[in-house]
């Protein structure tokens, strides 16, 4: 019979398989008359005999494994999860099946039980798919730390794999680790030149350690390589916004928002670049706009106190620029537009306050970022001893 | 490629003549006629294409900057400026050139001197430094120019790494060194410096900023430390991470010494900030001199004049201290300007390359940054500024604006420049769109504007009288760049010079205001400013159409004011106080 099934000889295999069952009904023949259907593509009619092989014989292992196989195949993701764990209390899973069962646990909220099942394919087995997915489940969970564990573990037994560096990246960048997320990166871009996913998260990285030029390089590349990307187009506008290129920043972030409406990024940056722009309208509009998506975001509310100070409505920005540093008090272009507010309305004491304030959150981005940097050996700092593009200074990567 | 060509027709006034108009100016109000061209054709130089051309070959201007290639220290990439002052009263501009040194040259002053070229006309020039005393003030940075002891004859002043010199004009074609019987006693690296009567008791007084401090027998060793590279390329180390320098103000005792006032005035700069450009403004038009200080890699100092010999520092509060996100710049040169015709007098710095040239647009009692708004600031993203100076390039009426470019690290030119323009850049050249923007025309100016240099100072004047404004720019390494001015179809225009009274002769701190048709222009008269630079102290202003000048007011430094009215244009015109 297997002999059969093996040669692709499946209509000879089904009347055999029929003529078995008609002298003797049993889950075993069931069993393989499902397979055989279900390779027919008689998906319907497999189902029927593989269920019967589970009523003949519920703790028939190969049946329930099948069947649960089929559901996979069919997205139903339920009762795939009851087959296979039934099927995985009488024997082990395929290596496969069982990380597909511990993926559809892990989906519907059995989080302890699939977790547990990977690690065991991982440490019993070594199963590097079962530690890469177990190390995703620990990233959703928010456990950063130990997924990356993990996956310096699976590493070891497959230095070279795709799947891991590209998931170590994402970690490391998750964990606010960008020089080691852009070693990985930045090898996978060489293996992958034409992969537009590695350029964007390369480009990321690049971001988060103000590396802005290689950062808008690496995404502008990336967008050449597949034009829609959201997030790609909405870290470029981001990106170019520092560099104070807005006009560009503007097109970039409009080609994201029309992509994915509704980005408070994307929509918050849009309103500075418009505000920069002169275009006070368009950046209330899209301020608004973010407040209505992201109440009290603190950079719509510093757009909106820098709109009030250009057209001179001192109060108003005084007091849209007080609840975005209340939100944000680390927010130190916020705290300087505030101390001029106030400047403005004659309070010197309040201004010289937020004047303070600024400097103090500017001191406290600037330790960031060389925290940040320190990791990657480039030293290199602008004119006011910040790397480029740092939220709150402006650019150059001036040695002095 | 250099531009090279003939010199430009119908250059005015000869030496003699012009010697004759300034002595007529004791008459008062003296108008000299015929240096105007009538018409486009005139003005239009035989085979000139472009509004300006470099003249530095023709003008028989030699000099050469000395710097070392590779600038290991950051003492030999901050030089120079450039000083135009009518020395021996001819009524043509002279030009000053401070030469520098470099740490292997520190002990021989001699070895890179500095030149000071007496205009002959034609836009011709001969350097007489050696002649006139003034081609060894030591490691030259910049200048400005005063007469200083108010007896009508321009003196000098030159910032140096090491003490400074005031060179006092003898009058008859020469200068002493006055330093030492001035009691001026500067030390550590001077860059910025400008005259002004801060204090109003009738005579100039001198306020210098200073750069980083710096020993040359203890020199931070090139590349090595965390600010001496440059995305990832060894560079020279500083100014971040060494030590800045406070900086001076002089008062003038009116008996020709000086005495270093800066802590009791306010201005001396305790958290020395590493200061360059500076520029004395009457923003507030209360006849009191106010003071912008351009600091690199920290907040600008603005001091407001308090009327009793010192100064409140309110950069934070006018809005001028940081860019308008609170990002300290870069800032390197000065200008100011009216460019509205609204009689305010607004401020541009020049900064380092990704970060933007800050246009600070007066507000009336504040400033802001309009630099995007302006749309002056895109285009200086990649280009390190230096020198800067508002001017009415067409005589349109409308104050442009220039910038000179050029990187400080010629490592740049091997390295990943990321949005960085290489170490060689071009200029900026703003057209003023009337509406409260400019366009950056640079790229359409001609190979004057479009060769690739390392630009520092630039000063700007009149140097052949013919109404139309040239520039002179100096270059870190090699020979500086005399543009001169051959646009096209020029609008009519005045060129003011005061004649101020008492040991004010130059007028330094007057505004001046004129309305012709339906544009009211306004200028300061000014020491120092651009970067390390002295332009043209009269003052020129482009008439577009108008024929005439339908008046003018002169608020004199001591407050007084003089009026003229229905001033016939194309005309150098001298007012003298009463």
């Amino acid at each position: 019979m297997s002999g059969l099934i093996k040669a692709g000889e499946l209509a000879a295999a089904e009347r055999e398989l029929r003529r078995i069952l008609a002298a003797e009904d049993g889950a075993a023949a069931r069993d393989l008359l499902g397979l055989v259907l279900v390779r027919s593509g008689e998906v319907a009619a497999a189902e029927r005999e593989l269920l019967r092989a589970v009523e003949l014989s519920p703790d028939y292992f190969p049946a329930r494994q099948n069947l649960g196989r089929l559901y996979l195949q069919q997205q139903r993701a339920a009762e795939a999860t009851r087959e296979l764990e039934a099927a995985a209390r009488l024997g082990p899973l395929d290596r496969e099946l069982a990380i597909r069962l511990a993926q559809l646990e892990i989906a519907s909220g059995q989080t302890a039980p699939g977790e547990s099942r990977l690690r065991e394919l991982a440490d019993q087995q070594g199963s590097v798919r079962a530690r890469l997915e177990l190390a995703r489940s620990l990233a959703r969970r928010g456990q950063n730390q130990a997924a990356l564990e993990e996956l310096e573990r699976a590493l070891e037994l497959a230095p070279s794999s795709e799947e891991l560096l590209s998931a170590r990246a994402r970690v490391l960048l998750a964990l606010r680790s960008p020089v080691p997320a852009i070693e990985t990166l930045e090898a996978l871009t060489r293996i992958h030149p034409t992969a537009a996913e590695y350029a964007y998260l390369l480009g990321v990285a690049q971001l988060q350690i103000a590396e802005t030029t290689s950062g808008v390089e690496a995404l502008e590349r990336s967008l050449e390589l597949e034009p829609r990307q959201p997030l790609a187009h909405i870290a470029l506008g981001l990106a170019l916004k520092e560099q104070k290129k807005l006009p560009e920043a503007k097109e970039a972030l409009v080609a994201g928002l029309q992509l994915m409406p509704g980005n408070v990024d994307a929509l918050v940056a849009l309103a500075e670049a418009e505000e920069g722009l002169g275009e006070l309208e368009a950046a209330e509009r899209h301020a608004q706009r973010t407040l209505e998506l992201a109440e009290d975001a603190p950079a719509a509310l510093y757009v909106l106190g820098k709109i009030r100070m250009t057209q001179g409505r001192y109060e108003e920005a005084r007091d849209a620029l007080s609840r975005s540093v209340e939100r944000n008090p680390m927010l130190a272009r916020a705290h300087y537009q505030l101390s001029l507010a106030y400047a403005r309305l004659g309070d010197r004491t309040s201004s010289q306050r937020h004047l303070e304030l600024y400097r103090r959150a500017l001191e406290h981005e600037e330790e960031r970022l060389i925290e940040l940097r320190s990791a990657s050996g480039s030293a290199s700092g602008s004119a006011s001893g910040l790397p480029a593009d740092a939220p709150d200074r402006d650019g150059s990567e001036r040695s002095g | 490629m250099r531009a090279a060509g003939q010199l430009s027709a119908g250059h005015s006034i000869a030496p003699s003549i012009a010697a004759i108009v300034l002595a007529l100016a004791i008459a008062g109000v003296v108008a000299i006629g015929g240096a105007a061209p009538a018409n486009a054709e005139e003005a239009r130089s035989p085979g000139a294409d472009v509004p300006f051309r470099d003249l530095v070959r023709e003008a028989g201007i030699t000099f050469q900057r000395r710097s070392a290639p590779e600038k290991k220290y950051i003492l030999e990439s901050m030089s120079g400026g450039v000083a135009l002052l009518d020395f021996n009263n001819d009524g043509l501009l002279d030009i000053y050139f401070p030469n520098s040194l470099t740490v292997a040259t520190a002990g021989d002053p001699e070895s890179a001197p500095s030149a000071l070229y007496e205009n002959l006309g034609g836009m011709e020039f001969v350097d007489v430094a050696r002649e006139a005393g003034v081609a060894y003030p030591g490691w030259g940075m910049g200048a400005c120019v005063a007469d200083v002891d108010g007896d009508g004859w321009q003196d000098l002043y030159v910032t140096t790494v090491g003490r400074d010199r005031l060179y006092r004009n003898r009058g008859d074609g020469t200068f002493e060194d006055a330093t030492e019987a001035s009691g001026i006693v500067t030390d550590g690296w001077s860059t910025g410096c400008g005259f002004a009567d801060y204090d109003r008791d009738g005579d100039l007084d001198l306020f210098v900023s200073r750069y980083v401090k710096v020993a040359l027998d203890d020199l931070p060793e090139f590349g090595k430390g965390k600010f001496c590279l440059y995305r990832g390329v060894e560079v020279q180390c500083g100014p971040r991470g060494l030590p800045g320098s406070g900086d001076y103000l002089f008062r003038n005792d009116g008996a020709g010494r000086f005495e270093e006032v800066g802590e009791e005035a306010g201005v001396s700069d305790p958290d020395e900030y590493f200061g360059l450009g500076i520029a004395w403004i009457d923003d507030d038009r209360d006849g009191w001199p106010d003071l912008f200080v351009a600091n690199d890699a920290g907040p600008n100092h603005f001091y407001r004049n308090q009327k009793d010999g010192t100064f409140q520092e309110e950069g934070f509060p006018l809005g001028v201290a940081v860019s308008e996100n609170g990002a300290e710049q870069g800032c390197m040169g000065v200008a100011i300007g009216d460019y509205l015709n609204e009689g305010r007098l607004s401020l541009f710095v020049t900064n380092f390359s990704e970060e933007y040239n800050v246009f600070y647009r007066h507000q009336g009692d504040h400033f802001v940054d309009a630099s995007f708004r302006s749309a002056t600031a895109p285009p200086s993203l990649p280009y390190v500024g230096w020198g800067t100076a508002f001017l009415d390039y067409d005589n349109d009426g409308w104050l442009d604006l220039v910038v000179a470019n050029g990187h400080v690290y010629p490592q740049m030119a091997a390295a990943k420049l990321g949005a960085s323009a290489g170490y060689e850049q071009r200029k900026l050249f703003y057209r003023n769109r009337r509406d409260g923007t400019f366009e950056e025309i640079g790229e359409t100016l001609g190979p004057a504007f479009t060769e690739l240099r390392v630009s520092r100072g630039l000063a700007l004047g009149d140097l052949d009288n013919d109404g139309r404004l040239d520039l002179v720019i100096t270059d870190l390494d090699g020979p500086p760049q005399i543009l001169h001015n051959e646009v096209a179809a020029p609008g009519n225009w005045l060129l003011v010079k005061l004649q101020g009274k008492g040991k004010l002769t130059d007028a330094i701190g007057a505004i001046i205001t004129m309305r012709a048709g339906e544009q009211t222009m306004s200028r300061m008269v000014n020491s120092g400013t651009s970067y390390l630079s002295q332009g043209d102290m009269r003052q020129h202003f482009g008439l577009g159409a108008a024929a005439r000048a339908d008046s003018i007011e002169v608020r004199w430094p001591d407050g007084t004011t003089s009026q003229r009215e229905n001033v016939e244009a194309n005309r150098i015109l001298v007012i003298e106080q009463e």
